[in-house]
């Protein structure tokens, strides 16, 4: 009966949440106080060209993807979905979550060109 | 044999009766629920900037208003609660701190607190 | 001699469904309890189903809701409670039978698994003294299987695969004390998508539990000995 994923899957869920108090305060900090603020586009582009700042982003995107979406996985699971369901909700998950993080880099990506 | 009585997952949100640490995890879930809520809404804002300037700058002109700053408010409130609990949960998931669970929650809900008006200072 | 309203969750498949509160206007004494009170009503209703047996907090059976919270209804003092009206219904996350009376076989199914040994050699009282003739005192494991853990639990009420605090913390008592069980392949089971990793720490089981068991406690036990096998690699 035992899945030995699962203490491995907690602990990735637990290490993405504490690494993201840190890269979401530091995202939430970028924000605050990047200078004249985010409030048009042209201050996003300025604030993105900074290549620290685009690698914080970039972690933090694929971070809180990954942690959102393993939070999903752990909800449906308290409905009491049996392995096989849960095996396909993985895979499914992960093609989202690829698929969102692809996504956000786009958004980057065309943002600096 | 039929039966009215068992749980649902509505009963995720039923405190009446229950302790401190239940009322932790039924905040933690709903936090959490509102956190991929928004992260999705926020992917959606995000799109604007593909649209151009006009586009990004004309919906921050849309947010720019009272009602949207204080559900910042209640965001960051959600996010420092799940963050900080989170913390808590890890901690106990490692035997610490588990007798004084209770505490440590109170301490997590009242740094949530004080600091969610911290930054409703640095809002104004 | 007060007089308390009692409202009992009356339920049987076939005639009283859907489910009704009955009322029953009772008096009471000081040392009135719940289960006394459910004895002396039968006495006019012979239709009234509950469970009990041993009345002093030892056997369990008589686990049930009472002004919504979970208690044993034998040492559950009525004046003690403090209201005018007393609501008594069956525990949560069970199938009813009928009444106040609850299908445990899903409980003890999930606790089998487990393969729970009786006697344990730990945390005797330091001033026990057994008397002269008898060498040792034979101490029994805390949990009296009673179900309150898992009327309360959040995720035993969505989550019917989930195995639940008290087979949890049976099974954390193998592994703190095997006493010839197989405690490695317990704990491999508990490592579970529905074993001790669908709990979230709500810790009302702990709270609840009338025995000292402390589930919550044990299951981020078995969990802290999960993590560190993993992250050292044993």
């Amino acid at each position: 009966m035992s899945n030995e994923n699962e203490t491995s899957a907690w602990i990735l869920q637990a290490a993405t949440g504490f690494l993201l108090v840190i890269l979401l305060g530091l995202h939430i900090l970028a924000n605050h106080f990047s200078k004249g603020g985010l409030l048009s586009y042209d201050q996003v582009v300025r604030h993105l060209s900074n290549p620290l700042i685009l690698l914080l982003e970039v972690a933090f995107l694929g971070t809180v993807v990954f942690h959102a979406l393993a939070g999903v996985r752990a909800i449906l699971l308290d409905t009491g979905i049996p392995r096989d369901a849960d095996e396909k909700l993985v895979k499914i998950l992960a093609v989202v979550g690829v698929l969102m993080f692809l996504y956000g880099v786009w958004i980057f990506a065309r943002l600096l060109a | 044999m039929s039966n009215s009585r068992t749980g649902s997952t509505k009963g995720w949100f039923d405190v009446k009766g229950k302790h401190a640490g239940y009322v932790a995890f039924a905040l933690h879930r709903a936090t959490g629920i509102l956190l991929v809520l928004y992260l999705f809404l926020h992917f959606g804002v995000l799109t604007s900037l593909l649209a151009g300037p006009e586009a990004y700058n004309g919906m921050i002109h849309l947010m720019s208003n009272p009602v949207v700053e204080i559900l910042e408010l209640g965001l960051i409130f959600v996010i420092l609660y799940h963050g900080l609990n989170g913390i808590r949960l890890g901690l106990m998931a490692l035997n610490i701190g588990v007798r004084r669970h209770e505490a440590m929650f109170w301490i997590v809900l009242a740094a949530s607190g004080i600091l969610t008006a911290v930054a409703a200072t640095a809002m104004l | 001699m007060d007089r308390v309203t009692f409202k009992i969750f009356r339920y049987k498949p076939g005639s009283i469904d859907p489910p009704r509160y009955d009322t029953f206007e009772v008096e009471i004494e000081e040392h009135t309890t719940v289960l006394d009170v459910l004895e002396k009503l039968r006495l006019d209703d012979p239709s009234l189903t509950y469970r009990h047996s041993c009345h002093h907090a030892s056997c369990g059976t008589c686990a049930m809701r009472v002004n919504g919270k979970e208690v044993l209804a034998c040492v559950t003092n009525v004046r003690g409670l403090g209201t005018s009206e007393v609501v008594v219904e069956p525990l949560k996350n069970a199938p009813v039978v009928s009444d106040l009376v609850v299908d445990m076989v899903p409980f003890y199914e999930k606790y089998s698994p487990v393969d729970r040994p009786l006697i344990r050699k730990s945390e005797f009282l330091p001033e026990s003294r057994p008397p002269e003739d008898v060498e040792d005192y034979t101490r029994l494991e805390d949990c009296i299987e009673c179900g309150i853990c898992l009327s309360v639990c959040p995720v035993a009420g969505s989550d019917e695969r989930y195995m639940g605090p008290a087979a949890l913390a049976a099974a954390a008592r193998v592994i703190q004390e095997p006493r010839g069980k197989d405690a490695p392949a317990i704990l491999r089971m508990v490592d579970d998508e529905h074993g001790c990793w669908r709990c979230h720490a709500a810790m009302e089981c702990s709270a609840a539990c009338p025995s000292n068991v402390d589930p919550g406690g044990l299951i981020m036990y078995l969990r802290k000995r999960l993590i560190l096998n993993k992250v050292l690699g044993r």
